[in-house]
């Protein structure tokens, strides 16, 4: 059946209003969604860049969320997570205030001024009006976006994160102020413990309780790396196994030496000072690797001085030192001060060893050794022999370590008694509490 | 209530438009005050024009009164005009060889009442005229006497030559649906009055309307349909003329009553038919709203003080409250 022209007329025009009141009432409610989502974006943003920022900035493993597990992808879940809960508290407050298509028609009604004749006809009064002059006024444009407002804090909030991710700044523990070297003197006890065990010199069990001292040391925070306690423990450390390789190779050398005086007939004597050699060896505080030792105590057995490989011993016995050589190389300084004699008491007496400030620095003002590097101010050379009274002109008479002591106050010429070089004034201060140099230098002589 | 069918409102609007043209064609260059005052007659409403001596008021109210063949009367208000002097009074007379009162009525029964200068009147003459106003109805010795239909009262009032006056009271005022001002004329204005009058000669007036006529318009305005969100326009809007409801009230010390708000509705309503629609818009609230709440709406001291008015009050509030109750989103620009 077909309808009446202008019935039909009618609900296309209708068909035709309530499209665009549906349309208008989305774009209100997405604006709506958008008016709450946008800013809550930004805010993400900044947060997002934020996490980003401080997790590159400390000494996490992946700073780039790269969704691959570990801290990043904890983070992206998080990041992902408060995104979700922004769009959804700002869908909430949205659809409180969500608009109908009624709605929409009433605000085209306004804007096209149609004198209420949508909600009219809607209400189904009247008919619907005629579809508006598209050179003039359309319905789309009842309603225009603000994309200053849309645009501009999601361009800041993006501008936020991609500095995060991509401006370069360095991690906490590359900055100088964060992270504690360790003493020197651990190095260098490690460095020989390392060369000992490689070696297979001495016992295992003495190196593991020597490592155990360290590890002990190390354990302890860093910020008590440097106290007095650890210092004088670390040095102790250090010494303890200087002394201990020192003691090896001078055993080694005077096995060595033993083994060189026995000849093919040795006797007895030759035979026993081996055998001391090798016991102090064995007894020492940095005992002989076992197997080493039965190595070499097997020169010394029944059918000993008879079959004895001495070149082979020899050799052993070298190289075995050549490694408590080595090992005590990599002490570093202490290494020279035990090869220039001074032992364990030169190291603990006067200035620190490099590299490590020594337990209270300077010299030991109750020692009887005096220090190398003192000049001593009163002394004075000898000058080569001959007149000094005919010297010459720039001729050399004299030298000292200290500067002449010249006394400006001394009177440059006679005076007569009780007169006085300089009258005081009024108001001029006659008591100081500090004097000059040349003062007390004068001070001293008088007193002397 | 049956809302009109748009050829009732048709006919009713040309019939209207011809009484309007016959307004203008008395009245030159008052087209703003003509619609006003036939929307006030649409609406059934009394009306309080203000403007200074000569400038039509009184021509105007005769000429509707001519052009719609009601019956119309003029008092002009003056110090000693007693209430009984507007109302009618009892008069002694020999009926059937009897005396008795005999009520004799007085200016008040006529379809159309001129009070001339009404602030010019004692209080009490304005309270008669008033009570006969909002009840269209006389009391007169205990005998009730309504007032024909339909019963509009037109008053004036001179806003110079204040002194001996009677200043109407805010209650009073209310009773007036709208207060109109009567501007002034402009030179082309002025020229044609000077071409096309004069002095002293009453223009001729032809009757386009009957009284039945404009009952049947008025009746037809009351049923108008008023969309739900105008009246909740409406309802904003009258509210938000209370001190401290809007920030355009800022300075208002009372606002607009239920009766504003229905006396908004009405004349919605009549200009609507006025302008051949079956239903008011926020067009019409906004046009009528100066003329109804402008009366109604009492500012304090501070803000007469601070120059403000009660039209410069009504213009920032139909600035201020938006027409829809939803806010647009700061995200949209709305444009209009």
């Amino acid at each position: 059946m077909e309808l009446p022209s202008e019935l039909s007329n009618q609900r296309d025009l209708q068909a035709f209003w309530l499209k665009q009141g549906v349309r208008v009432a989305r774009q209100l409610n997405f604006a709506r969604l958008a008016e709450w989502a946008v800013p809550g974006m930004m805010v993400w943003a900044v947060l997002v860049g934020c996490g980003v920022l401080l997790a590159r900035r400390s000494s996490m493993p992946e700073s780039v969320p790269d969704a691959t597990g570990g801290w990043s992808g904890i983070g992206l879940c998080i990041a992902v997570g408060l995104m979700g809960v922004i769009w959804i508290v700002a869908f909430v407050r949205a659809r409180q205030r969500w608009v109908a298509t009624g709605e929409g028609l009433v605000r085209l009604d306004w804007v096209l001024s149609l004198d209420s004749a949508l909600a009219t006809a809607q209400a189904g009064i009247g008919e619907w009006p005629q579809r508006p002059d598209r050179t003039t006024t359309t319905p789309g444009g009842a309603l225009r976006w603000r994309w200053d407002r849309i645009v501009f804090p999601l361009a800041v909030g993006a501008c936020f994160l991609a500095g995060a991710v991509w401006v370069p700044i360095s991690r906490v523990h590359e900055r100088g102020g964060f992270h504690v070297e360790a003493p020197l003197a651990w190095g260098e006890v490690e460095a020989a413990l390392e060369t000992l065990k490689e070696e297979k010199i001495t016992e295992p069990e003495k190196l593991a309780a020597l490592e155990e001292k360290l590890e002990a040391l190390r354990g302890q925070p860093e910020a008590s790396w440097y106290s007095q306690s650890s210092l004088e423990a670390s040095d102790a450390l250090r010494q303890e196994v200087g002394g201990a390789l020192s003691q090896l190779e001078q055993q080694l050398a005077k096995a060595q030496q033993a083994l060189a005086q026995m000849g093919d007939g040795a006797g007895l004597p030759e035979q026993a000072a081996f055998g001391d050699a090798l016991r102090a060896l064995e007894s020492g505080a940095m005992p002989l690797d076992k197997a080493q030792m039965e190595a070499l105590q097997a020169a010394l057995g029944p059918k000993g001085a008879g079959s004895i490989d001495k070149e082979k011993l020899q050799k052993m016995l070298q190289e075995l030192q050549q490694g408590a050589q080595e090992a005590l190389a990599g002490m570093g300084s202490a290494a020279e001060a035990l090869k220039n004699g001074l032992g364990v008491m030169g190291i603990m007496e006067g200035q620190g060893s490099s590299g490590m400030p020594g337990p209270g620095g300077g010299h030991d003002p109750l020692g009887f050794k005096k220090p190398a590097d003192l000049i001593e101010p009163t002394l004075k050379e000898a000058l080569p022999p001959g007149d000094s009274s005919r010297a010459a002109l720039g001729d050399l008479v004299n030298r000292s370590a200290q500067a002449p002591e010249i006394d400006p106050s001394a009177q440059s010429a006679p005076t007569a008694g009780g007169g006085v070089a300089a009258e005081g004034q009024g108001g001029d201060v006659v008591w100081r509490n500090e004097i000059t140099p040349a003062e007390r230098a004068v001070l001293r002589r008088v007193f002397k | 209530m049956e809302p009109p069918s748009q050829k009732e409102v048709d006919v009713a609007g040309a019939r209207l438009q011809e009484l309007r043209e016959t307004l203008q064609s008395v009245l030159f260059g008052q087209e703003a005050l003509i619609e006003s005052v036939l929307i006030g007659l649409i609406a059934g409403g009394h009306l309080l024009l203000e403007g200074l001596p000569g400038l039509g008021k009184t021509e105007l109210v005769k000429a509707l009164g001519r052009a719609i063949a009601l019956e119309h009367r003029r008092v002009q208000f003056t110090p000693d005009l007693l209430p009984g002097d507007i109302t009618g009074s009892p008069i002694l007379q020999e009926v059937a060889g009897r005396r008795e009162f005999v009520f004799s009525p007085g200016p008040l029964f006529a379809n159309l009442v001129l009070a001339d200068e009404i602030n010019r009147a004692s209080p009490k003459t304005q309270s008669a005229l008033l009570e006969a106003m909002q009840e269209r109805r006389v009391t007169v010795m205990g005998e009730s006497h309504p007032l024909p239909a339909p019963f509009f009262v037109i008053a004036t009032q001179n806003p110079i030559e204040l002194e001996g006056t009677y200043p109407l009271p805010e209650a009073q005022l209310d009773r007036f649906l709208f207060k109109l001002d009567v501007p002034q004329a402009g030179a082309s204005v002025l020229e044609r009055i000077v071409l096309g009058r004069q002095m002293g000669e009453e223009p001729t007036v032809c009757a386009v309307m009957s009284r039945e006529e404009l009952l049947a318009i008025i009746a037809l305005a009351r049923r108008i349909y008023l969309p739900p969100v105008v009246a909740n326009y409406i309802g904003r809007l009258v509210h938000a003329t209370h001190p401290g409801v809007s920030a355009a009230s800022a300075g208002v010390r009372f606002g607009g009553s239920p009766r504003a708000a229905l006396g908004l509705a009405v004349a919605a309503r009549g200009r609507a038919l006025l302008h051949g629609r079956i239903n008011t818009s926020f067009e019409d609230v906004k046009a009528v709203a100066p003329a109804v709440l402008g009366h109604r709406v009492l500012l304090d001291y501070t803000a007469r003080l601070a120059g403000e008015s009660s039209a410069s009050v009504i213009a920032r509030l139909l600035e201020e409250i938006p027409v829809q109750e939803i806010a647009i989103p700061t995200t949209l620009i709305s444009s209009k």
